[in-house]
């Protein structure tokens, strides 16, 4: 048992000792030595930060735009009083004074919406210069007249907003009810429990079966089958006396919907579903890892 | 702009996370003031300094991209908030992963909660959170790498990530043997330096040898 580090009296020897673990494993990568090997000189975390994926990887590209264009949306939410109280300013002597300070209260500070998150790793969806523009503290008077004018005849239309929408929602629903009448009407659902093994004892749920046109559908509901870790996932299989057949994967990182998985053979002949815990990169067939199991025979 | 996160505070900032290695590398007092000003700008430069440590640190914390993901904007918006807080005099490193752990820890948390099935978070074992030391070696480690030399950091990549032996990193890169094995000596030697400030943990517990040491005492 190995000590050392524990009790190292000073930097330069930490150095040594760890320079010379580094060595001695960059001398075993690459040959019949390395696998399980343990390590000599205690330095065991570092050896598996530096052989981990992840402390190679680069943040996701978009991820840095993303940030920037949510900071400046921000910045612009913060900059907007200030904005509407020079307009209101500059604007005063003219006809649409009035309109400007009518509309001046919605921008105060204490009133302004937080801005709406920039989806991760997109393109910035609220441009902010057009706000920069604005926010500019030698704002040409026509400029605010002409934004002050655009905002009343906006104002005249404002009635048309929620028409307009109430319109759109009784064609949509509308549209809806003659799809429907022309479905054909849906198969009952047959369900069946479903049960965790003893490396996910906490899962329960059902699964409802249907027989479709396209083949089985089969919606699982499973409650207490925690996430699938990064690397896993899991898959669901049918399984009966001619076999093994795949109906799909999942992880569960979410929450709240059913799994909707598809067979192609009929559940009569495989009358067993499994959902198994599968790492990333191995063979597709079903691992050891059961996790859920239900019985589909009537 | 949302105020700053109580959970972040200077008390709770480790207070010299890589060591004078990293001081040395840290940004310009300049870009400091300016992010605390709320200069983009300078949160651009603050993103291209730390972002791969905070990614690391999210990774290690939440273990799945989506989540690091999440967990990075929401570190440097955090930050870029509670930037008037920041006092530019000192280190952002040390501030920065404060809130990178958090804001991941803080993720984690939201993921176990959300874990159907009404039963404790704890007893989800497929997602649990890493050791403070961990977390801390993570940003250690990126913070060390990336002041390797480019041809340092690869052929370290090669020899631990990929797992290649020293002739076949030759290999790889077109060099004469003895080139790669010196390369990686003084790459290795380099990055022990770099990391030689991990012996010293405030916890007196040294982080790269808390594994064995650990095993040592219960021997």
């Amino acid at each position: 048992m190995n000590t050392e580090f524990w009790t190292m009296p000073d930097v330069d020897d930490f150095v040594e000792q760890l320079t010379a673990h580094l060595d001695e494993h960059a001398a075993r990568s690459g040959t019949s030595a390395q696998p399980g090997t343990p390590d000599r000189e205690g330095a065991g975390a570092l050896t598996e930060e530096l052989r981990t994926a992840a402390t190679w990887a680069e943040p996701p590209a978009g991820l840095r735009e993303a940030i920037l264009a949510r900071a400046r949306t921000e910045s612009a939410a913060q900059s907007a009083p200030a904005v509407e109280s020079a307009l209101a300013v500059e604007s005063a002597p003219g006809a649409e004074s009035a309109l400007v300070a009518e509309s001046a209260p919605a921008a105060e500070p204490a009133s302004a919406p937080e801005p709406a998150p920039v989806p991760l790793a997109s393109p910035p969806t609220v441009p902010a210069a057009p706000d920069a523009e604005v926010a500019g503290p030698a704002e040409p008077g026509w400029r605010a007249r002409w934004l002050a004018g655009w905002r009343l005849r906006w104002r005249r239309l404002a009635w048309a907003v929620p028409a307009t929408a109430l319109a759109a929602a009784l064609f949509t629903v509308g549209v809806l009810a003659v799809d429907r009448a022309l479905q054909p009407d849906q198969p009952p659902a047959e369900a069946f429990a479903i049960a965790g093994t003893q490396l996910a004892p906490q899962a329960r749920g059902e699964v409802r079966v249907s027989d479709m046109p396209s083949g089985f559908s089969m919606e699982v509901d499973a409650e207490g089958l925690p996430a699938a870790a990064a690397g896993s996932y899991y898959a669901a299989w049918l399984r009966g006396p001619e076999g093994t057949v795949p109906l799909g994967s999942f992880h569960m990182r979410g929450t709240g919907a059913p799994v909707r998985l598809w067979s192609g053979v009929s559940p009569d002949r495989y009358p067993e579903l499994l959902v198994t815990l599968q790492a990333e990169g191995d063979p597709l067939v079903p691992s050891q890892l059961v996790v859920v199991t239900a019985s589909l025979a009537d | 702009m949302t105020p700053p996160d109580p959970a972040v505070s200077a008390a709770d900032a480790p207070a010299d996370v890589g060591g004078s290695a990293a001081t040395r590398d840290s940004l310009p007092a300049a870009t400091r003031v300016r992010f605390r000003d709320g200069d983009t700008d300078a949160l651009a430069a603050v993103y291209d300094r730390y972002a791969r440590a905070v990614w690391a640190v999210a990774m290690t914390v939440t273990r799945a991209d989506h989540l690091a993901q999440e967990a990075t904007q929401e570190t440097f918006i955090r930050a870029w908030n509670a930037a008037r807080s920041y006092d530019p005099e000192r280190d952002l490193g040390p501030w920065l992963l404060t809130i990178a752990r958090y804001t991941a820890l803080d993720l984690l948390r939201r993921e176990l909660r959300s874990t159907r099935g009404g039963h404790e978070a704890e007893q989800d074992g497929v997602v649990e959170a890493p050791a403070m030391d961990r977390i801390w070696l993570s940003w250690a480690v990126q913070e060390a790498l990336r002041q390797l030399a480019e041809h340092e950091r690869e052929v370290v990549r090669l020899s631990f990530y990929e797992d290649l032996s020293h002739a076949q990193i030759a290999e790889r890169l077109s060099l004469p043997l003895g080139t790669v094995k010196s390369r990686s000596h003084r790459a290795h030697r380099r990055l022990a330096e770099l990391l030689a400030h991990l012996r010293d943990q405030p916890e007196s517990t040294p982080v790269i040898a808390s594994k064995e040491s650990d095993e040592g005492r219960g021997s």
